[in-house]
């Protein structure tokens, strides 16, 4: 709770909520969220992959939000070319230092702390963008390990931090031409 | 020109943006109070523990196209290993909680500096690796002596007496590691690798950064 007021109180998200944003910043700002959503599939396979049938319903779960969110990193490519901005630029260089921060996190939660971290990533793109509605809460309450419940707390509080530092001054305005 | 040069010049504001982080100013001229001298070793702890398994992951992809880094990071992992013991070491010398640093995870920009590293070995390119060895040798060789100089001033010990192995050994122990890299740098010529090592080096430097700031190793501080 704590970590997503914070981020609604960084200066450069209350803005963006409030007045939008330049379309320079608008189309740095796909830039970063081209590649968060070009991982957003592979994270949840990597955690798939290491679901035991301990997990099995957090493991169907991210089957079935593969299915639905495969390729939506082609949206954003549209995007990116509808406002002028630069697709091939943004497919070739890498997103700024806090989304490759937080991409890397996601992986390394799913891989080297648990697998069940990765719904600290769905939980807090959940609540950034209300996509899932209630499906989330109810998967989420299937949880009893201590250690996977750890894992999630972690990784929900580690995506929204770095989440707010991609507003902030080495995030995405650093693909800002200048 | 060297691509080591390149490096240095390509990664220069990176590191002096370091600098410019006020509680890293304060600490290498004035130290840190104890309990943040604790908080800081917390996540030096986990920094140094994925220091050889990052290396590790990295020599495991490299091919004998970079068999010269893959024999270096053996080389390197040789010289690092265990170096976690000697921070848990300063840890329980300084009165810290040896047990909570362990099972306790680093603050967010550490979880997210290690998590990058793994990241940049196994999902960019192997080189990457040497971005953070470059960044922590840097930090290590220019600010680790006068750091702990500095916070062994300000707690009133002695460097010598116990709290400060990590610290003190490797400001002297990197001098040599940061000729060694120098060499092994100006190796690579392939452009895919000197870009991640230059991305790799910048990501380093941004999160390390990070650690000094709002959500860094002081949000651990009495709380």
């Amino acid at each position: 709770m704590q970590r997503r007021r914070a981020l609604e109180d960084e200066p450069r998200v209350h803005a963006m909520i409030h007045h939008g944003l330049k379309l320079e910043e608008y189309r740095a700002f796909l830039h970063d969220l081209y590649d968060i959503v070009w991982h957003f599939c592979p994270a949840m396979a990597a955690a798939a992959a290491r679901c035991g049938d301990e997990f099995r319903n957090v493991r169907y779960a991210l089957y079935e939000r593969i299915e639905e969110e495969k390729e939506h990193e082609t949206w954003v490519l549209e995007d990116v070319g509808a406002v002028g901005g630069d697709v091939a630029g943004a497919k070739a260089d890498p997103p700024s230092a806090p989304v490759q921060a937080m991409i890397a996190f996601n992986y390394h939660g799913a891989e080297r702390v648990h697998p069940c971290s990765v719904l600290g990533m769905l939980y807090m793109l959940e609540v950034v963008s209300s996509v899932y509605g209630g499906s989330l809460n109810q998967l989420l309450k299937t949880i009893a390990d201590p250690t996977a419940q750890r894992s999630i707390i972690n990784s929900t509080r580690m995506n929204f931090y770095l989440f707010a530092q991609m507003f902030r001054e080495n995030g995405f305005v650093t693909h800002i031409a200048g | 020109m060297s691509f080591f040069i390149t490096l240095v010049e390509m990664t220069d504001a990176n590191r002096r943006e370091l600098e410019t982080i006020p509680k890293v100013n304060s600490m290498i001229h004035h130290g840190l109070s104890l309990a943040e001298y604790k908080a800081f070793l917390h996540d030096l702890y986990h920094i140094v523990w994925h220091f050889c398994p990052v290396m590790a992951a990295a020599a495991a992809r490299c091919s004998d196209r970079f068999r010269e880094v893959r024999y270096d990071l053996y080389d390197r992992i040789e010289e690092e290993k265990g170096h976690e013991t000697w921070v848990l070491e300063d840890i329980e010398a300084i009165g810290g909680d040896v047990a909570g640093a362990r099972a306790h995870p680093p603050s967010a920009p550490v979880q997210a500096m290690i998590a990058f590293n793994y990241f940049g070995a196994e999902r960019v390119h192997p080189c990457s690796v040497l971005g953070m060895l470059y960044m922590l040798e840097v930090v290590s060789s220019v600010y680790g002596g006068r750091v702990s100089d500095s916070i062994a001033r300000t707690l009133g010990r002695n460097v010598d007496a116990g709290g400060f192995r990590f610290l003190s050994s490797h400001a002297t122990m990197d001098v040599d590691h940061m000729a060694k890299l120098n060499i092994l740098v100006k190796t690579i010529d392939d452009p895919e690798a000197q870009e991640s090592i230059v991305n790799s080096t910048r990501v380093n430097f941004y999160q390390f950064g990070r650690m000094f700031g709002e959500g860094g190793f002081q949000s651990s501080v009495g709380g």
